[in-house]
């Protein structure tokens, strides 16, 4: 019989208890006169017993005083009051009580483990079940994204050897073999982005933490995009003694990459972008709100359509007011580097967001007062790891054993 | 042919991908490379042994097994540089190949300019005898190996042992990017190769002194999650307006 889960007795359960001391009640009545009364007495914990184990304490309790109640009313003398005139009977009622309340307190009790076992059981085979689809979604995730990445290199690659392959190819043909291999580089791109927004919306995704110094993650992400961002102006504001983040080095990488990717799609050539850090603890005093790591990318490019400045970090969203008719030309000009990829899956801002939430942080984005936009991501600031120990004394490197 | 041309470097391609030992074979080729290609694990291992080639590219996830155990075999008897070519886009399995000897890897998809200066700059590396150059130059830096002196702008400049240490292992990297566990475990000794936040502090520092510019490092890069890689010569070293090289 399936076990009630542990919900609070209602008046049904009630009834049924006091109909289950009536039941003994008629039960008795037949056997009055015949058997002593003590004797009779002895079956109305039978009813409680019932109660307790089926509907809970509460009616169990309410069966133990109705069971004493019906016990004085229908069977001790004088019958139909609940008078008694022999006081002997008080000690009945007495005992007759104490072994209900003590049935009901025993069975609810053994009712609770049982039902708190069974939820447990439950539970347990709840989290087995969520660890083995979490097990089979990132085998799933791995698999597909080693089986999609594969014969996408082949097919960029082939698209690129083309023109080694022989001949040099007519121009139109060198074109198209460009835009093969460009497509399948999307293609990978979309692909990689989408693998990973599911595994960071995983319920425990997989962060490989390190410590890693913002300036220099900030400075690797610029020198990795030195190429999209040559014709732009950029500008970085970092003070020299900003902390230690303890973070995803890889990904917090792709954060920054992809907001500068983004600042450089919105920002016509010759503008300007910022990166800018800072700790809001610096300066406050040591006790004030905990510490947080804010680091902004600033672009003096064509905004973010008013109203909707975070659907940016929704998927799929692109900025609304694209690049103008300079943009397009940019697309044409005839030599550009070849496409990485990397540019706008639509996906980037909200892998930004995945990442940056998935280690308890937060971003935002809001247009300036002077034109163009800024997205601000906050990351958690843990206590600092210990310094490295002190080295005796700087010596030169000519001295140096 | 007829020129007295020194002999093509032979390089044997491990890949059990057809496409990507396609195009890979055609660019190496191109580039004056003799090819010999394996798909499987087992067939590598007998072309390694028959061909003795000058340079390995390695796939790691191959059908009768993980390149990693090819590649600690080959250590066993070889220096000879290996290049990994990886899908995963785990940055620990990078980590576990050039810790378990690999001297660069490529991440698919790569492009095929990509390959060829990862396959170059390997092959110059192996053909110059190692211990060649005592006088290591990068941007305005001269470090002089015998001297153990550093300067910058002819000025000197003065490094902590660490620091010292550290730029050594960088330099005896040769380009190479050299794993966190590799800097910390030369610099602090095998204890310390848990304290990544050692090599962010020391990094720092040793940027101070010797980048131009040591937010924005043109010689000392991170390559995040994995190590760290010292560049002599960089495109801004040598930027020229009409030839910008394609981005890596």
């Amino acid at each position: 019989m399936p076990a009630a889960p542990m919900r609070r007795p209602c008046w049904l359960d009630y009834a049924k208890a006091a109909l289950a001391v009536v039941a003994i009640a008629l039960l008795g009545a037949p056997l009055l006169g015949q058997f002593d009364l003590a004797n009779i007495a002895m079956l109305f914990p039978l009813a409680v017993l019932f109660a307790a184990i089926r509907l809970g304490r509460g009616p169990a309790v309410f069966a133990a005083f109705l069971s004493v109640a019906l016990f004085d009313f229908f069977f001790v003398h004088p019958h139909f009051t609940l008078a008694v005139s022999d006081l002997q009977y008080l000690l009945t009622f007495a005992v007759l009580l104490a072994v209900a309340l003590t049935t009901a307190e025993l069975a609810a009790r053994l009712r609770r483990e049982r039902d708190s076992a069974e939820a447990r059981g439950e539970e347990a085979a709840r989290a087995r079940l969520a660890v083995e689809s979490e097990r089979l979604r990132n085998t799933l995730l791995a698999s597909l994204s080693h089986d999609l990445r594969t014969p996408l290199t082949a097919l960029a690659g082939l698209a690129e050897s083309l023109p080694l392959a022989g001949p040099p190819l007519p121009p139109a043909q060198a074109e198209l073999a460009e835009a093969i291999r460009a497509e399948a580089l999307r293609t990978h791109a979309l692909a990689r982005d989408l693998l990973d927004l599911a595994r960071l919306q995983s319920d425990a995704p997989h962060l490989a933490l390190d410590w890693i110094a913002a300036d220099e993650l900030i400075g690797s992400a610029v020198h990795s995009r030195t190429h999209p961002l040559r014709a732009h102006t950029l500008t970085l504001d970092l003070p020299d003694d900003l902390p230690l983040l303890h973070a995803d080095a890889v990904l917090m990488q792709r954060v920054l990459c992809n907001l500068l990717d983004n600042a450089v799609a919105h920002t016509p050539a010759g503008g300007c972008i910022t990166i800018s850090a800072r700790n809001t603890a610096a300066g406050a005093a040591s006790d004030a709100a905990p510490p947080w790591l804010e680091i902004q990318v600033c672009d003096d490019g064509c905004g973010l359509p008013p109203g909707r400045e975070q659907a940016i970090f929704e998927r799929f969203v692109r900025g609304a007011a694209p690049r103008s008719a300079g943009a397009a030309d940019h697309r044409h000009e005839p030599a550009r580097a070849p496409t990485t990829g990397d540019e706008g899956t639509g996906l980037g801002l909200a892998l930004v967001r995945a990442i940056i939430e998935a280690h308890g942080g937060s971003v935002a984005a809001h247009n300036r007062s002077t034109g163009g936009a800024c997205v601000n991501l906050r990351m958690p600031l843990p206590p600092q790891p210990e310094p490295p120990p002190p080295e005796a004394c700087a010596l030169t490197a000519g001295r140096n054993t | 042919m007829k020129a007295p041309h020194p002999p093509a470097p032979v390089v044997l391609l491990v890949e059990d991908e057809a496409g990507i030992r396609r195009f890979v074979r055609a660019a190496l080729e191109a580039d004056g490379c003799a090819v010999h290609e394996a798909a499987s694990l087992e067939r590598g291992r007998i072309e390694l042994a028959n061909r003795r080639p000058d340079l390995l590219v390695l796939d790691l996830g191959l059908p009768d097994g993980d390149g990693l155990v090819l590649l600690a075999e080959l250590r066993q008897w070889s220096g000879m540089p290996v290049l990994v070519l990886s899908a995963r886009s785990n940055e620990a399995d990078k980590v576990g190949a050039l810790d378990a000897g690999a001297d660069d890897y490529l991440a698919k998809p790569f492009g095929v300019a990509e390959l060829l200066a990862r396959v170059r700059a390997l092959l110059r590396r192996s053909m110059r005898p190692p211990q060649a150059a005592s006088r290591i130059v990068f941007g305005e830096v001269v470090a002089d190996l015998d001297q153990r002196t550093v300067t910058r702008a002819g000025q000197p400049v003065h490094l902590t042992p660490i620091e010292y240490r550290l730029l050594s292992l960088l330099i005896a990297g040769g380009g190479r990017l050299v794993t966190q566990r590799q800097l910390l475990a030369g610099a602090w000794g095998p204890n310390h190769v848990e304290h990544a936040h050692y090599l962010r502090v020391y990094m720092t520092g040793l940027r101070r002194k010797l980048e131009r510019d040591p937010r924005l490092p043109t010689h000392i890069l991170t390559e995040p999650g994995v190590g760290y890689r010292l560049v002599l010569e960089t495109l801004s070293d040598a930027r020229t307006p009409a030839s910008a090289p394609p981005a890596g």
